[in-house]
């Protein structure tokens, strides 16, 4: 059979399986194999064996549980209501302030949490009961928890720049780098799609909080210390070259289990709970990560890659057309596949094709982070949202799903004025030291 | 299905759920020895101006057993990813066949996995040892093929009582 056969078949089997509920990682490995032993069948068990070892005993890796962890441990110690009541005190008296208050705390969140799923989480059940109590809108107050979640994986440190580091051979830090500004930037569009629901319809947020005193304002600030200096070390250290984002994820734990004890918070409970959701997070990222890697090595055996950079060379396309329409596929299969599955699934093919024409990996990835960010809400299997449902007992699937539309824009907004002006991501990663 | 097919798979699962446990608490020790490995190797360099050599070496060993500890625990609590698009479109009645097929590959792939780190650890390594303190990599395949050994059984566990449920609701969908 010939190669490029065995590869288009490939996929086609992969849909199926992932189509019957085999897990993403689980799926990729088998395709891998049985593709990599239709080809080179001596070569098969052993490259398993190889990428399985290889991915896990991979350097860079060590990211993932340090980071997942200190993002749990920010979660158990209390430093995600501080930083919640912050926000809240300086922005919860404006018109949908506890909304733009949660997206605020979520992109606070994400800068100590990898994780869209633990932002959404853990700021959710900090910001939806006093949304509850304020009259807010539902769909509003969800989609506002739902979407402010997805900062998780483009404020870093965000699981999803590491896998994409990992599979493209980019600098994990300057990856990191890249999604500072886009990162605020969305945050800002957020708080805007807030303001502007809000302006159409006051009854979604129909009242305010009372407003704060400004001491009450800069001591609730000053209560959010703890997050803000360590967010500021570990990105602070790796902007300045003096952490790799390795050293910086292994110090902001440390200093995160280090606030956990001084707030009494270290308690055997708490702890159960914290390693816990570490091994389950991090086991997550690892299976699709051994599955990844075999699919990969299978992909290159095809030879298709080459074969469709040479199609895409031959048609004359620029590296921008075929940016935006690998951008519009990433949102057409992030409204039925998971986003990390995109992400391994997509990257050892796109890759070949887009660097040749000179396209920045670093720039593209955050904008690939931010396509799979929008998978995350979008229906039938946004993540993020069942996440929310699960916290918001009376609400009904399809409320959450209308809230999350403006948000949804407000990405897309996003990702177009990323395209326009790249340098909102090249910025800090070309200027950073080290 | 007779009441002692179902003890024997309640007290696999039982097992399997304690073994799980074990590989928590290895897990969680793994973690706290990265994180501390980093404290200590950032001091070193810094605050002594001593790199210490090949701290980097026990590091990414310790990520190997970690990472086999996550994928175990995390097949045992179904935090894998899996899509979830057919039950929009089909109800138990073809679920209980594709969840059947779907274990039964999945155990497959995961029982070839644990063979192949058993069998071919370092097939393909020149030097099946870290770069600086010669540290033996078999050991490590050999434990990470534990762990998907486990996943295996888990899978095993699931294709039974999906079986022994044939005709009514799967309680592994539950567990989903």
């Amino acid at each position: 059979m010939e190669s490029e056969t065995v590869a288009i078949l490939g996929f086609v089997a992969l849909f199926v399986l992932l189509f019957i509920r085999m897990p993403v990682g689980l799926t990729m490995m088998l395709i891998g194999t049985v593709g990599i032993y239709l080809i080179r069948p001596v070569a098969a068990v052993p490259t398993l064996a190889g990428e399985i070892f290889a991915e896990a005993a991979n350097f860079p890796l060590i990211i993932i549980p340090l980071f997942v962890l200190m993002g749990n441990l920010a979660g158990v110690s209390g430093m995600s209501r501080d930083l919640y009541r912050a926000a809240n005190a300086w922005l919860g008296h404006m018109k949908g302030g506890l909304a733009s208050a949660t997206v605020v705390g979520c992109a606070g969140f994400s800068a100590l949490s990898g994780s869209s799923l633990a932002a959404a989480l853990t700021m959710g059940r900090v910001s939806l009961p006093e949304m509850q109590r304020y009259n807010y809108d539902d769909g509003l107050a969800t989609g506002a928890i739902a979407a402010g979640g997805t900062l998780g994986i483009l404020i870093p440190p965000s699981a999803g720049f590491v896998i994409y580091a990992i599979l493209t051979e980019e600098s994990i830090g300057r990856l990191f780098l890249a999604g500072v500004f886009p990162g605020l930037m969305l945050t800002v569009l957020f708080v805007i799609a807030i303001w502007i629901v809000v302006k159409r319809d006051p009854s979604r947020a129909p009242m305010a909080a009372e407003a704060v005193p400004i001491g009450d304002r800069m001591r609730a600030l000053a209560g959010a210390g703890w997050i803000i200096g360590i967010v500021g070390l570990t990105i602070g250290g790796i902007y300045t070259g003096v952490f790799s984002a390795i050293e910086a994820a292994g110090i902001g734990a440390a200093l995160a289990f280090l606030v956990t004890v001084i707030r009494k918070a270290l308690t055997w409970p708490n702890m159960q709970d914290v390693f816990k959701s570490t091994l389950r997070a991090s086991g997550t990222l690892f299976m699709i990560l051994f599955g990844a890697f075999v699919f990969k090595t299978f992909v290159g055996f095809t030879g298709i890659t080459f074969a469709l950079s040479t199609w895409v060379g031959e048609q004359g396309f620029t590296g921008m057309q075929i940016v935006i329409a690998f951008l519009v596929m990433f949102i057409v299969l992030g409204t039925f596949l998971e986003g990390f599955a995109i992400l391994v699934l997509t990257v050892p093919l796109i890759q070949p094709i887009i660097e040749p024409l000179g396209v920045n990996m670093i720039w593209f990835g955050v904008m690939m982070v931010i396509a799979l960010e929008m998978g995350l809400i979008s229906p039938p299997v946004g993540v993020n949202v069942f996440v929310v449902k699960g916290i918001a007992d009376g609400v009904p699937l399809n409320t959450i799903f209308r809230g999350i539309w403006p948000f949804w824009f407000a990405m897309l907004a996003g990702v177009v004025i990323l395209v326009l002006f790249p340098q909102i991501a090249l910025i800090l990663p070309n200027t950073m030291f080290g | 299905m007779s009441s002692q097919n179902q003890k024997v798979l309640d007290w696999a699962d039982e097992q399997l759920g304690r073994v799980a446990g074990l590989f928590a608490i290895l897990g969680a020790v793994g973690v706290c020895l990265l994180m501390v490995n980093i404290l200590v190797a950032v001091f070193w360099r810094y605050a002594l101006n001593d790199p210490i050599f090949g701290i980097d070496d026990v590091s990414v060993m310790v990520l190997a057993v970690f990472a086999g500890c996550a994928v175990a625990y995390g097949a045992r609590n179904n935090s894998h990813v899996s899509v979830d698009i057919i039950t929009n479109f089909f109800g138990r009645s073809a679920t209980r066949y594709t969840d059947a097929v779907m274990r039964i590959l999945a155990l497959g792939i995961t029982g070839l996995a644990a063979f192949a780190l058993w069998t071919k650890a370092c097939g393909f390594e020149e030097a099946c040892i870290t770069e600086n303190l010669s540290i033996e990599h078999t050991w490590f395949y050999y434990f990470l093929g534990v762990a998907l050994c486990f996943y295996a059984l888990h899978l095993l566990v699931m294709l039974l009582v999906g079986f022994a449920n044939w005709h009514g609701e799967d309680p592994n969908e539950a567990a989903d």
